[in-house]
């Protein structure tokens, strides 16, 4: 396989060139400021900002009006969890979520905290998944958000979501999803799911890096103030002169994902399945990570005992792919997603993430599980810990 | 980014492997970071006067800058009087392999288990 073999799509993905084609206008003859509302320049901006509304919306069932963009899904979590705290009818001051969050959502919900929320983090099982008992337990008439992320973005599982938010309403509380890792991958359908807030973002699906959108339920109405005042955009909740280039490309990545993801969707996983298969022909003492069933058919987290993750890493050569853990400092603290699940430092150390994408080929796989085994294989062999060596 | 000799050292690291100590004096350590666990195993073969260090081989589990850290020793330390092995200093291993203050753990263990396995092989303990 010639070049280099990118496998680290949870991280971001390359745009496709039709997203590019559609945004490089937006560049050029077509660079008005969509609030423009007096002359040409303004009105072809608006309409790309509108017709890509409408295609963000259509991939997660949404009507455009519920799309607020912003520049990525780190902003839109924050606007979820701390719009909705500091929204003005809100007398409720606790939040529940899961440890295993992305840190776009343990971080806002540990601000919050500070300033004398209350704050229940969920623990998950070894398969990564929170218990409903657990969050049936957890919410109470105080409860003003319950935030769980619908896939994982270092072991790929799929929360029960549609489960959680109905417990959630029940309570009487909004239900937030950062729903990155799954929108455009897997169906995410915010009213079959009674989702309220949803944080997606374009560069996880082919599209741009700077622009993502907060999905806000206006019916019944999910109530938020903005982080961000000045001018008004985005109604009132997002203001700022629009990315328009990016968001025209984040509509035109959201359509192709939508077209493409059945057929999509079961080619990646047999292609995960085979990557699985190769390294486990390859290799003893591997250890897959997180449900199995409840996973994205794109992800696969596997500890390689008695090595060092990024070592494997840099071993590799031409072949991207992720470690699980913040490695590279003098404590090398380990992913919080793997402590959740169990996994110890030296196992969490020993992890590595794929993510597999739209361009990868059977011979890819091939290829880069081939060169797993080849690294494992030597770094196992020079590890002073292995036993009878 | 790591340095291209980090890398090569990682990628092909040198004298990977043990001393048997049948015809030579050899010297003996292995050194574990209590912050990160990183661990480096370090032998080294002395002359009969056991005032000079004929050739090392070591093992490490670890990052990739404790096993190019592991590998520069070993080419480094490869001939060189017992009295210098004091010149290995964390400096020179950071410098050479261009590594961050973060990784510096990595020279440090490298430093620590050099200086353990040259003094168990001078100290006569090492066969």
């Amino acid at each position: 396989v010639p070049g280099p073999i990118y496998l680290d799509h949870h991280a971001t993905t390359p745009v496709d060139p039709r997203v590019l084609d559609a945004m490089l206008p937006y560049f050029s003859e077509k660079f008005g400021n969509a609030s423009s509302r007096h002359h040409a320049f303004g009105w072809a901006a608006r309409d790309g900002v509108e017709e890509a509304r409408g295609r963000v919306a259509g991939l997660i069932g949404a009507n455009p009006r519920e799309i607020i963009f912003t520049s990525g899904a780190t902003e839109a979590d924050n606007l979820a969890i701390k719009g909705a705290a500091g929204a003005s009818r809100s007398a409720r001051r606790h939040i529940v979520t899961v440890v295993t969050e992305h840190r776009a959502v343990l971080d806002p919900c540990a601000a919050l905290e500070r300033n004398g929320c209350r704050i229940t983090r969920l623990p998950v099982g070894p398969d990564g998944l929170v218990s409903l008992d657990d969050v049936r337990s957890a919410v109470d008439d105080d409860t003003l958000l319950v935030s769980v992320m619908t896939a994982n973005n270092e072991i790929g599982v799929v929360q029960p979501i549609a489960e959680i938010a109905a417990i959630a309403r029940r309570a009487g509380a909004l239900f937030h999803t950062d729903a990155v890792q799954a929108a455009g991958q897997i169906p995410f359908d915010v009213n079959a799911l009674g989702v309220d807030l949803a944080s997606i973002t374009a560069h996880k699906m082919y599209g741009p890096k700077g622009v993502g959108a907060l999905y806000v339920r206006r019916r019944p109405r999910a109530e938020l103030v903005p982080l961000i005042d000045g001018g008004g955009h985005e109604r009132g909740l997002r203001s700022g002169t629009l990315n328009v280039a990016g968001i025209v490309g984040f509509g035109a990545a959201a359509d192709i994902c939508r077209a493409g993801m059945p057929a999509e969707s079961l080619r990646l996983g047999a292609l995960r399945d085979r990557l699985n298969d190769r390294l486990h022909a390859g290799l003893d003492g591997l250890i897959v990570n997180g449900s199995m069933t409840h996973r994205l058919p794109h992800n696969l987290s596997v500890s390689f005992r008695g090595i060092h993750g990024e070592a494997l890493l840099l071993s590799l050569g031409d072949i991207a792919v992720s470690t699980g853990a913040a490695c590279a400092t003098a404590s090398a603290e380990p992913s919080h997603v793997l402590e959740a699940i169990g996994l110890d430092a030296d196992l969490a150390r020993s992890t590595i993430r794929f993510g597999l994408g739209r361009g990868n080929t059977p011979d890819e796989v091939d290829c880069a599980a081939d060169a797993v085994v080849g690294a494992v294989s030597r770094l196992r062999e020079m590890s002073p810990l292995a036993r009878d060596r | 980014m790591p340095s291209a000799r980090r890398l090569d050292h990682c990628r092909r690291p040198r004298n990977v492997g043990v001393l048997t100590g049948a015809d030579e004096p050899v010297g003996r350590a292995v050194e574990r970071s209590s912050d990160c666990g990183d661990t480096l195993q370090m032998h080294v073969s002395l002359d009969a006067t056991r005032a000079m260090i004929k050739g090392a081989r070591f093992k490490a589990y670890g990052c990739s800058a404790t096993i190019a850290a592991g590998s520069f020793a070993t080419e480094w330390l490869a001939g060189r009087q017992v009295a210098d092995v004091v010149d290995l200093t964390e400096a020179v291993i950071t410098d050479a392999l261009d590594l961050s203050p973060e990784e510096a753990h990595a020279a440090a263990l490298a430093v620590r288990v050099v200086r353990a396995a040259v003094t168990d092989g001078t100290q006569g303990a090492g066969r």
